[in-house]
């Protein structure tokens, strides 16, 4: 059994398994376990291992991957250097929360506390981010700052807070089942275009935008949990508290939502037509690229 | 005709595109049927384009067999996907000379060609590939690489998946996952690399100078690359083809394919790892490596050059590697 405490590293940090050996088969002789993640690995030597026995073998520590992204998290137990078992679970890598980018906070809570372990700048001047439930009594500023066009990132709200969008939207109770990025790559903490599995597990959703927007990028059902609407970006999950806390996902995920806020990085743009003779024609733009 | 044949003693499917013989053969420059204002694009300048072959392999809707089935002659519809993807509209331009920005479009562009076709009930493999150089048998100059989508998983990627099933089940680990890492490791056949991507010389080539670009984590195919992983691919591309057109001092022609997760609803992320494999055909500056009796007969590769030897050239600095 491999237990990563957390399913979410953080790139280029220490991370810690526990590894305790169940074997429900016969004796095993010189037992040596690895455990990887990447293309990092630690091993350990459990010796002999007899049959119906637990061993706690102890506590592997190794750096996460350097490169952000999905990576397996794999045991690999050999007895007498031959192949016994392997358990294999994904674990999320994030970037470590480095959005060097000013932000102002409108509302109280631990906004301010997790936009610091963001990495952002926080003071007076910038894009301004709301606080979870403060937009009923900032939503003026709110309406400001989009028409200003300094960035405006909205945290959870609760559905009766609809109304004070800067945008039109209506919220609704999120729908079962799990929650998918889409294609945008708008999050970089995120996987791309995947279902998210326990990805985000710990961060609560209590309501969502119904229908889409003009930029999703993280899905429930129909709905829209994390999303973008001209220079409004939105966050349904509620992240503030966890963030402050050092949960490196809500920290790596509001960074990137002050990063797209900020500068909102140009999309590939295809425009599809139908030749004379039906076949399909795509033409595929680059606005804003580097050469 | 088009359909699909299989042969029964290998279990082998073929598809007969009969009309593909009437192709553009090497037309002069102001003939190029793939530069804008001309035959296949309307628009007078484009970046990137994709359209439907003209001539098609495999098409989403296929007419029924010309030739009725039986036990030892099955037959199918060509089902599946055919397109052209025009790198530029420069004719005089290669991959090589777009360098990392221009390949990191065409990553992107590669990447929705793989979802979109990946949603197709009648696509079960997607192949991007791109024939370079008349050496291999290029019938248009004009920069442009190709996607397919086939109705089941090609032999060359179903065997690599087979060995990698295998070698999960012997080993617990991802075989891509352990050769990447022992490629970075070692060196000798290393040709470039960065945080996300790996170029090397494989320890078994099957051409002189071949060279695969892996992904560092367990990427199963395009769609799944963060940016950074984006930018990483184009990057080690970029230098990989900039070292073939210093080998020996020309434009290298070769065959590019990409290798990615399969698209027919199976298990196969924990045994599909997305890379690129280039063969270039050359062996020498003015000698081919030709596919004969061993190669074809026997399905059995010969190698001229040793690998650790074809990786030091491609990282010397003439080569740009």
């Amino acid at each position: 059994m491999l237990d990563v405490r957390d399913t979410v590293l953080v790139a280029g940090r220490p991370a810690r398994a526990t590894v305790r050996l169940a074997n429900d088969g016969p004796a095993l002789e010189a037992v040596t376990v690895e455990v990887r993640v990447g293309e990092a690995a630690a091993a350990a030597a459990a010796g002999d291992v007899a049959a119906g026995a637990v061993r706690d073998v102890g506590v592997a520590g190794l750096d996460a991957p350097a490169a952000p992204g999905r990576h397996r998290a794999a045991v690999v137990v050999r007895a007498g250097g031959r192949l016994v078992a392997a358990a294999r679970r994904p674990v999320l890598v994030v970037p470590r929360p480095r959005a060097a980018v000013a932000v102002r906070v409108a509302g109280e809570g631990a906004t301010a506390e997790a936009l610091a372990a963001a990495g952002t700048e926080v003071g007076a001047a910038g894009v301004l981010v709301v606080a979870e439930d403060a937009l009923d009594a900032h939503a003026a500023r709110a309406a400001a700052a989009l028409a200003g066009g300094d960035g405006l990132v909205v945290l959870a709200q609760p559905a009766a807070a609809a109304r004070h969008f800067p945008v039109p939207v209506t919220l609704g109770p999120p729908p079962a089942g799990g929650r998918r990025t889409t294609p945008s790559g708008a999050l970089p903490c995120l996987p791309r275009h995947a279902d998210l599995g326990g990805d985000d597990a710990g961060l609560p959703v209590d309501a969502v935008v119904t229908g889409r927007l003009e930029h999703p990028m993280v899905l429930a059902g129909d709905a829209t949990v994390v999303g973008a609407h001209g220079g409004l970006v939105f966050c349904q999950y509620r992240l503030a508290s966890a963030a402050a806390a050092g949960h490196p996902l809500a920290a790596a995920l509001l960074a990137d939502l002050v990063r797209w806020a900020a500068a909102p990085r140009a999309a590939m743009a295809v425009e599809v037509e139908a030749k004379d003779d039906g076949r399909r024609l795509a033409y595929y733009s680059f606005p804003g690229w580097a050469q | 005709m088009n359909e699909r044949r299989r042969d029964p003693t290998t279990g082998e499917w073929v598809t007969l595109s009969t009309a593909r013989q009437g192709r553009t053969f090497l037309p002069a420059f102001d003939q190029c049927p793939l530069c804008p204002g001309r035959g296949e694009v309307p628009r007078p300048a484009f970046e990137v384009v994709v359209f439907d072959n003209r001539f098609p392999a495999l098409m989403a809707d296929p007419p029924p067999p010309d030739t009725p089935g039986r036990r030892l002659e099955q037959v199918a519809p060509a089902a599946g996907a055919s397109e052209v993807v025009l790198y530029s509209d420069d004719h005089s331009l290669t991959l090589a000379a777009m360098g990392a920005a221009g390949v990191r479009r065409l990553v992107e562009v590669w990447a929705e060609r793989y979802a979109d076709l990946a949603g197709r009930d009648e696509v079960a493999y997607v192949l991007v590939f791109e024939n370079k150089g008349e050496a291999v048998g290029v019938t248009l100059h004009h920069p442009h690489g190709q996607v397919y989508g086939y109705p089941e998983i090609p032999p060359r990627p179903l065997l690599e998946l087979t060995a990698a099933a295998a070698h999960l089940e012997a080993e617990g680990t991802c075989v891509h996952c352990d050769v990447v890492a022992a490629e970075v490791a070692g060196g000798a056949r290393l040709v470039a690399a960065n945080q996300g991507f790996a170029a090397f010389v494989p320890f078994a080539p099957r051409f002189p100078y071949e060279v695969h670009v892996a992904a560092r984590r367990h990427v199963p195919s395009l769609p799944d690359l963060t940016d950074p992983e984006r930018d990483d691919l184009a990057e080690v591309l970029a230098r990989v083809l900039t070292a073939y057109d210093g080998l020996f001092g020309f434009s290298l022609p070769y065959v590019m394919a990409m290798h990615q997760a399969p698209t027919d609803g199976g298990p196969w992320e924990e045994v599909s790892h997305l890379h690129v494999e280039l063969y270039p055909f050359h062996r020498t500056a003015t000698k081919l490596k030709y596919l004969a009796g061993s190669e074809l007969g026997g399905g059995s590769f010969l190698v001229d050059v040793a690998p650790e030897d074809a990786a030091a050239e491609l990282r010397a600095p003439g080569s740009g590697g």
